[in-house]
């Protein structure tokens, strides 16, 4: 990889709650070049979501972040700062927006405030954007509220808010998880034209391993807080290596298949009391009694995967 | 539209359980109303799984909250168990229908109280009219806590504290607790990683197959509704424009909006 645009080494996030300290993200590495995506995931809860919001310096005050190395564009993250050149787009649609407001205002507040636009340009810019996300009728369309859109039509409305603030990195939480198929197919051919057009680097947050398939260049798996598996999209499909990466790829229905799903049994960790070595291991069909006593090694290669089934001295398979 | 005969009707009773005839909502009054569901006919029958795929922004949501009384609607009719909702529903109406629906939503953190704990927001509807005794009812909230891969001491948290998938779980939890006799999902499984994705579809078959539920399952995800749903309905601009068994339409479908749909469904594996 060409010097990547993001730059994370060792990153821990902790939060305190009412019964304990949660340490949602552990120890995470990640690296982006420009006009690369890359597709975080894994299972609910394991910390995509916090790792971002790490990232745009929107955790509540009570966290506690720390890494060895955070940087976009040689520019520090993490500094408490609301970062300008990265957007994001959320999970939830519905409360990315104020209800109050109408779409159109807040589509067109970071191009005045952040880009210096005066309100006619940004009004017509605003129009612009979300005709660009395909909204039909789009000038009317921004002059109604939150409530009165689709829950797909919300989420165009978002993208085209991030792409306002003209970003260089977009972090999208799940971005077309509310959308149809047809209309998630548009929304992420958009994204992939604007990665290409203005060389923005993504980090794309997701569950849907089909999009995946089509649409990131590299893959990140997480489990229980950490990275446990990179690669490039392919390798990581084609090749998974981590036990926990082949059981999210057998949980896919299978064509013309009726048997039952393969789902994954047990549940994660609780991040309060990580377990000091294999996150995984009490899930883990091929654990080995090293897995429960000493934690992977963090593989660096072209296909790194954290764990021991895959470390010298122990056959693989 | 294609003709139902053919489609093995599955579930306990080859009764309808829900009838919906010529349903028509508009949102907006005069010459700014908009019609968002346009004369919709669908039948549910008891213990069947049916799927609703379409267009977002076709009214799928708009269609289920009609059924569940959250939005009232123009003219058509609904009829459940043979008996005709009220196109406005009271509050009394209200809570006789929550007790034989339940709806799951897409957006679990918007439908959960943020100043309850999930055990308060387990127990509410049991509270209210529930024989059980406290000590049950807080065993029965961790069963189905369990049941979800969440765990006992997760009762005294609040939602803001559980990630996306998590609350799904939980807002599952709740409508489940009430043992309806027809569930509504609204995208329930969305925001989940495919492996709990797995894992609660497995639970909606059992649960099926074991306590006869019936199921009215929106969702965008193809793969996973031929797998689970006998039936599927697509509905595109406010009308459903072809519906029948899953595979006659993934594989045969007749409507220029269904191939475009399966079409771009992205294939893998
Ligand atoms: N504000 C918070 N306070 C305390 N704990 C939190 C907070 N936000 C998240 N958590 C916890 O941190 C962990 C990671 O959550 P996160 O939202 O990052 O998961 P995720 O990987 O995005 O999951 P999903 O795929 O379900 O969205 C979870 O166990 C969650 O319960
Ligand atoms: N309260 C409301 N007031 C006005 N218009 C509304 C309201 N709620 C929904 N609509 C409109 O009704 C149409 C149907 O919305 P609905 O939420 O039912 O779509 P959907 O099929 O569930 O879409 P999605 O797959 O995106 O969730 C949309 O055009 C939406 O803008
Ligand atoms: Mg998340
Ligand atoms: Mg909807």
């Amino acid at each position: 990889m060409s010097h990547p645009a993001l730059q994370i080494e060792a990153l821990s996030v902790t939060l305190p709650t009412a019964r304990g300290i949660v340490h949602a993200v552990r120890n995470v590495n990640l690296a982006i070049a420009a006009g690369e995506m890359l597709a975080l995931v894994g299972e609910s809860g394991c910390g995509k979501s916090v790792t971002a919001q790490a990232i745009m310096g929107l955790l509540p005050d009570s966290a506690r972040t720390h890494a060895h190395t955070a940087l976009f564009n040689k520019q520090p993250l993490l500094t408490g700062k609301y970062q300008k050149n990265i957007a994001m787009i959320f999970q939830n649609p519905m409360a990315t927006f104020n209800p109050v407001l109408t779409i159109g205002y807040q589509i067109a507040e970071p191009l005045r405030l952040l880009h210096g636009y005066s309100r006619k340009d940004a009004e017509h810019e605003t129009v612009r954007l979300l005709e660009r996300m395909q909204i039909a009728d789009a000038r009317q369309k921004s002059l109604r509220y939150a409530h009165e859109f689709s829950g797909g039509m919300l989420q165009r409305a978002a993208i085209a808010m991030a792409l306002a603030c003209k970003p260089e990195l977009l972090i999208a939480d799940e971005p077309t998880t509310a959308l149809d198929v047809s209309t998630q197919a548009e929304v992420m051919a958009l994204l992939t034209e604007l990665r290409v057009e203005k060389n923005l680097s993504m980090l794309f947050i997701t569950h849907d391993l089909g999009l995946v398939s089509h649409h990131a260049d590299r893959i990140a798996v997480m489990y229980a807080g950490e990275i446990i598996e990179t690669a490039s999209t392919s390798s990581v499909l084609d090749n998974p290596a981590h036990p926990y990466t082949r059981a999210l790829l057998a949980a896919l229905p299978i064509r013309h298949s009726n048997a039952r799903l393969a789902a994954l049994e047990g549940s994660p960790p609780d991040l309060r009391f990580p377990p000091p070595a294999c996150a995984f291991a009490e899930r883990c069909a091929k654990a080995m009694p090293i897995c429960i006593q000493q934690s992977p090694p963090v593989v660096e290669q072209h296909h790194a995967a954290r764990c021991w089934l895959h470390n010298t001295g122990h056959t693989h398979e | 539209m294609r003709p139902v005969v053919g489609c093995t009707i599955r579930g306990t009773h080859m009764n309808k359980l829900l009838r919906i005839e010529k349903l028509v909502k508009h949102f907006g009054h005069g010459k700014k109303a908009v019609t968002v569901l346009n004369h919709v006919d669908l039948d549910i029958h008891a213990g069947e799984i049916v799927g609703l795929a379409g267009e977002s922004g076709s009214g799928k949501s708009t269609l289920a909250r009609c059924i569940a009384g959250l939005h009232s609607y123009d003219s058509g009719a609904v009829y459940f168990q043979d008996a005709l909702l009220p196109k406005k529903f009271s509050a009394v109406d209200f809570c006789q229908q929550a007790k034989k629906l339940q709806m799951i939503f897409q957006d679990p953190l918007s439908s959960l109280n943020p100043r309850l704990t999930i055990g308060d927001i387990l127990l509410e509807p049991l509270r209210l009219n529930s024989d059980l005794s406290a000590e049950m009812q807080e065993q029965l909230a961790i069963q189905w806590l369990q049941r979800m891969s969440l765990k006992s001491s997760d009762l005294s948290r609040y939602p803001h504290s559980f990630s996306g998938g998590q609350l799904q779980r939980i807002g599952i939890a709740r409508a489940l607790i009430r043992q309806p006799q027809l569930l509504i999902c609204d995208e329930p499984i969305s925001a989940l990683d495919v492996s709990v994705q797995a894992q609660i579809i497995n639970l909606l078959k059992d649960l099926r197959d074991e306590l006869g539920l019936t199921l009215l399952f929106i969702g965008h995800d193809l793969a996973m509704m031929r797998y689970l749903c006998d039936r599927v309905a697509v509905m595109h601009q406010g009308e459903i424009v072809e519906q029948g068994c899953t595979t006659d339409v993934l594989e045969h479908p007749q409507h220029a909006y269904t191939r475009k749909l399966v079409n771009s469904s992205p294939i893998f594996l």
